[in-house]
């Protein structure tokens, strides 16, 4: 390499390489360096302080036989499949009526859908707190209305987890319908003409036309909601206290939090955060296979 | 004008000079120590019944208090002990979690200043403030706890109210049981208050510990599973399945509305939630509300337990032990200083000295002209010595999640304990 | 659609946005009653004894204006750093060949699924060490340059026609006066989209300041929020009163600049 030749690579390469740099550095430092570490640390027993302790496969193998973090998976399946089929099909349905376009007030009702889901998580979790109240709470008022006895709404296991996926629900319902409305969008037009030409009615088409061509984005917003009901964090914690009873609103996200930074059990935290990575990791290519590969 | 210029460029000098020597000379002239206090609300408010006082006796201290709420204290305590930097000089600690911080040595070995008080203080406080023979936090509230009753509940329930009547007649839990019907058929309160899934699991502690039971026995085994717990639990169980407790969660709007609006007859409770009761409670229930000894199940029980009590420590961050010590010494081994807190707020001293106070037998209007205070100086040396450990927080947790079952009739209470005491096991690396 | 269908439609959206705004209403309706009012049976829909004194004690008894002030700039600190990095990446993406660009690019779309919870506990002992517990940097530096940004910015930046590019490097402008005088002003839209996206982010974000952040003071408004909570008595009227003043910016932005928000997540999906 001569000289000439180096300056004319940085010439006509630097730029690009500068410019692309912030995103690489940050990258080894905060990104690439941690996830190592916290593979050295799932293999050590550390408090923080002291020296790490060698101690092989050991909390993994705990980890395989520990019940609450089972449990914590569990919470996550049971919590799954109560919102986000119904969520899901909802966003559908009504990002295809907005879609229409005929309807006065469209975009009234876009937006009050859609503010849920930029409230901070704090507020929200506090507001249904109370709204869920078994005493004072506004939701067993209106219950009581109907007749209902009042719901102790955080205090069963079914329940607690009913009282997450509610809010779950009522925060991300607006973000999948924004988002399925942009899948809708690309659907051509002529293809509905064509159908209609051909006598379907809007059902037909609804299920024929529509639900097929909107595979990729129902898969996208999937896969966005296995992860976020997988790392639910916050919910959990200002609802239920971080467990719930009997553990039934535990998350692997809060299981790891409380092992690391309240028994100070950094070498099993870490364990736990590979763990539910590499579940992460499994689930979503499932889902991606499973769904992705039936598009149309 | 240059002279004038030269005038003013010396004039603005002298004057910087001046400032600068000002300044560095004064802090020097007066070198004070400030010392960082991470406590409660509550304990602030005890202290500052004799702040100014320390102030006097100790003018070249400072103290700057952060107040915390105490999961976030206990949290940000370990994190920064851990860490190494960040904790403060002196922290309040309970009891319950002060042998952590002595395990994991973030607390100053204060052996030599305060073995002088070792026989002042109430002698199992001592269990989780010293290891292999030294100390690490000087004791200063106790939690000594007794059974609290509505007079007119069980007046209404056609009970003497008086606290000799209540003390014979609820001499077993037995006894306890029997009564607990009757007031529940009689005046439709419940018994005392305990939820089923959201409990704390610290009722359940006391009747282990007036029992001489404990998660750890001296071996430190786990001996949750014991068969007399299971028992108690058993006993307890009795109250939920016939619906004599109150299913609500402590410390909520709602707990407290059953206290205050008279919705249940007892509160298994140590000294300082008399305080809380007339303090914000139920401050207008005056003159409703008495104190027993707890009834006890065999001779050889006792008629209290412990329940909560805080420590005063020094951390080892600390630059300036001296100062430090000269603070909490103040504060926990001061009688005038114990008093003022008892006074204030029921701030049980762990202090004896201060039992001779006249405050000790003093008769409360609130507590129907009962000298309450004397029923807790008598229990407090009867408290058996067990220690916390410093695996506390983690087995009282799994024991809740445990109790929630059996609550909830998930599980039998053999096998909820069984599996509390499996999991402690596993989690504590105990036999 | 029929009149029958369509006034079905307008009740069952009706009822739908009531059921969304609910909460907004009752925690705005319970940032003005006290204590007994919010635990009151029956809960009061229209405050009786409205007070004004839960937004007072709030700032009174806490450093909460301070933690607000802290949430906004931070958020807008990071949101400027991080649209002009993000922007400067996808530029480079899109408009530039370099030998290894397709194995750099693997990695920048890679690098997206790995979850922030892994690098939780080894970032916050790196922290420890640099000093960087209880400060801001750690909220604003590790994310200035991220991979969602930089792949949003890399679609806008490909529309650009190559012959102004090319335009401006005839006539002698270096690289980075390009992207500053003639991709920007273009992709402007974007960056909006993804401004916002960025400070709504930056402004809910809670685990990580959470353990981040330790005094009083630092703290930013939804940590500030959770440390209200005690072990005896949580003082919800305070609570619902932040609640307020922290919804409240995030609202106010969204409602302004509502299009630019929803276009950016419409193409963030797509592009995936």
């Amino acid at each position: 390499m001569t000289q000439n030749s180096i300056n004319h690579f940085f010439k006509k390469y630097g730029a690009p390489y500068l410019f692309i740099s912030p995103f690489y550095i940050l990258f080894a430092v905060f990104m690439v360096y941690p996830v190592i570490n916290s593979l050295y640390l799932s293999f050590h027993q550390w408090n923080g302080s002291t020296e790490r302790i060698y101690v092989g496969w050991e909390n993994y193998i705990n980890l395989i036989h520990d019940g609450v973090f089972i449990q914590s998976l569990i919470n996550c399946v049971i919590i799954f499949f109560e919102y986000v089929p119904i969520m899901t099909f909802f966003a559908v349905v009504l990002a295809y009526i907005l879609n229409m376009g005929k309807l006065k007030l469209q975009s009234f009702f876009r937006t009050s859908i859609f503010i849920p889901y930029i409230t901070p998580v704090i507020a929200v979790g506090f507001v249904f707190s109370l709204l869920l109240d078994r005493d004072y709470g506004l939701v067993n008022l209106l219950l009581g209305y109907l007749g209902i006895k009042p719901v102790e709404w955080l205090l069963t296991p079914t329940l607690a987890r009913i009282a997450i996926s509610v809010l779950v629900t009522w925060r991300w319902l607006g973000y999948n319908m924004i988002i399925m409305l942009a899948g809708l969008q690309s659907i051509p037009l002529e293809l509905y003409d064509a159908a209609k030409v051909d006598g379907a009615s809007g059902t037909q088409s609804f299920f024929r036309i529509t639900l097929p061509l909107m595979r990729p984005i129902i898969l996208f917003a999937t896969v966005l909601s296995t992860i976020g009901t997988f790392s639910l964090f916050t919910e959990p914690l200002i609802l239920t206290q971080g467990g719930g009873p009997m553990y039934s609103t535990l998350t692997p996200v809060l299981y790891l939090y409380s092992n690391a930074f309240q028994y100070l059990k950094f070498g099993y935290s870490s364990s736990i955060a590979y763990v539910y990575f590499i579940i992460l990791f499994i689930l979503t290519r499932f889902e991606w296979r499973y769904f992705g590969s039936q598009a149309v | 004008m240059k002279q004038f210029r030269a005038y003013l460029v010396c004039f603005v000098l002298l004057v910087v000079t001046f400032n600068i020597v000002l300044f560095t000379g004064f802090s020097f002239a007066q070198k004070k120590t400030t010392l960082t206090v991470w406590c409660w609300q509550y304990q602030k408010g005890c202290i500052d019944t004799v702040l100014q006082d320390f102030y006097k006796a100790n003018p070249g201290i400072e103290i700057q208090f952060r107040i915390l709420n105490p999961g976030d204290l206990y949290q940000n305590l370990l994190l920064a002990l851990s860490a190494g930097e960040g904790a403060p000089d002196i922290t309040a600690v309970e009891s319950s979690h002060l042998a952590r911080y002595v395990e994991m040595e973030g607390l100053a070995d204060i052996t030599d200043n305060a073995k002088r008080y070792y026989h002042m203080f109430n002698r199992y406080k001592w269990a989780d403030a010293t290891k292999d023979g030294k100390i690490y936090a000087m004791p200063w509230d106790s939690g000594p706890v007794a059974l609290y009753y509505r007079r007119d509940i069980f007046e209404k329930a056609g009970y003497k109210s008086d606290p000799d009547s209540i003390a014979k007649l609820l001499n077993t839990w037995e006894d306890y049981y029997k009564v607990a019907k009757v007031i529940k058929d009689k005046t439709g309160a419940y018994m005392f208050s305990h939820a089923k899934a959201n409990n704390d699991g610290r009722t359940f502690e006391m009747l282990l510990w007036q029992q001489r039971l404990w998660y750890f026995d001296k071996n430190g085994k786990v001996t949750i599973d014991h068969p007399l717990a299971v028992k108690t639990l058993e006993y307890l169980g009795r109250f939920w399945k016939e619906n004599l407790t109150e299913d609500t969660q402590p410390w909520t709007p709602g707990w407290y509305a059953g206290i205050k609006d008279g919705k249940v007859a007892t509160i298994i409770g140590a000294v300082w939630m008399g305080g809380f009761m007339y303090g914000w409670i139920a401050p207008d229930a005056v003159g409703k509300w008495g104190v027993v000894p707890l009834p006890v199940w065999r001779a050889t029980d006792v008629r209290t337990a412990n329940d909560g009590g805080s420590n005063l420590a020094i951390t080892v961050q600390c630059k300036d032990k001296e100062s430090a010590w000269k603070f909490i010494e103040f504060i926990t081994a001061r009688k005038e200083s114990q008093v003022a807190a008892w006074r204030k707020d029921d701030s049980f001293p762990s202090f004896e000295p201060a039992y001779s106070d006249p405050i000790a037998t003093e008769p409360s209007p609130y507590f129907g002209g009962q000298a309450y205070r004397k029923v807790f100086v008598d229990l407090v040396k009867q408290i058996p010595p067990i220690a916390y450990t410093k695996d506390y927080t983690e087995a009282n947790s799994i024991l809740t999640a445990e109790i929630a079952t059996y609550a909830t009739g998930k599980k039998t209470a053999s096998q909820a304990l069984k599996d509390a005491a499996t999991r402690i096991r596993q989690r504590t690396k105990r036999p | 659609m029929s009149i029958r269908a369509k006034i079905i439609t307008y009740i069952i959206l009706s009822i739908l946005s009531i059921i969304m705004l609910l909460p907004l209403g009752w925690m705005i309706d319970s940032s003005f009653k006290g204590m007994d009012e919010i635990f009151h049976y029956p809960p009061t829909i229209v405050p009786a004894k409205p007070i004004l004194s839960n937004y007072t004690d709030l700032f009174k008894q806490f450093p909460f204006g301070r933690n607000l002030f802290n949430s906004a700039y931070i958020a807008i600190t990071y949101t400027l750093l991080a649209i002009f990095f993000c922007s400067l990446g996808g530029f480079s993406f899109a408009k530039y060949e370099f030998p290894g660009k397709e194995i750099l690019f693997s990695i920048l779309l890679g690098s997206m699924l790995i979850p922030f919870e892994v690098t939780m506990v080894p970032l916050y002992v790196m922290f420890r060490r640099i000093g960087w517990i209880d400060s801001h940097l750690g909220l604003v530096i590790p994310g200035v340059a991220n991979a969602f940004g930089i792949f949003f910015m890399r679609q806008y930046a490909a529309t650009i026609p190559n012959d102004l590019l090319d335009s401006a490097r005839i006539d002698g402008c270096s690289e980075f006066r390009i992207f500053l005088q003639i991709i920007i002003p273009i992709i402007r839209p974007a960056m909006a989209s993804l401004g916002i996206i960025f400070f709504m982010s930056s402004w809910n974000n809670f685990l990580w300041p959470l353990i981040v952040l330790k005094s009083p003071q630092m703290l930013t408004a939804p940590v500030a929020l959770r440390s209200l909570q005690g072990a005896l008595f949580t003082p919800y009227n305070l609570i619902m009163a932040g609640s307020v003043l922290t919804t409240l910016p995030l609202l106010v932005i969204f409602l302004i600049l509502q299009r630019q928000f929803i276009s950016g997540i419409v193409s963030g999906a797509l592009k995936m």
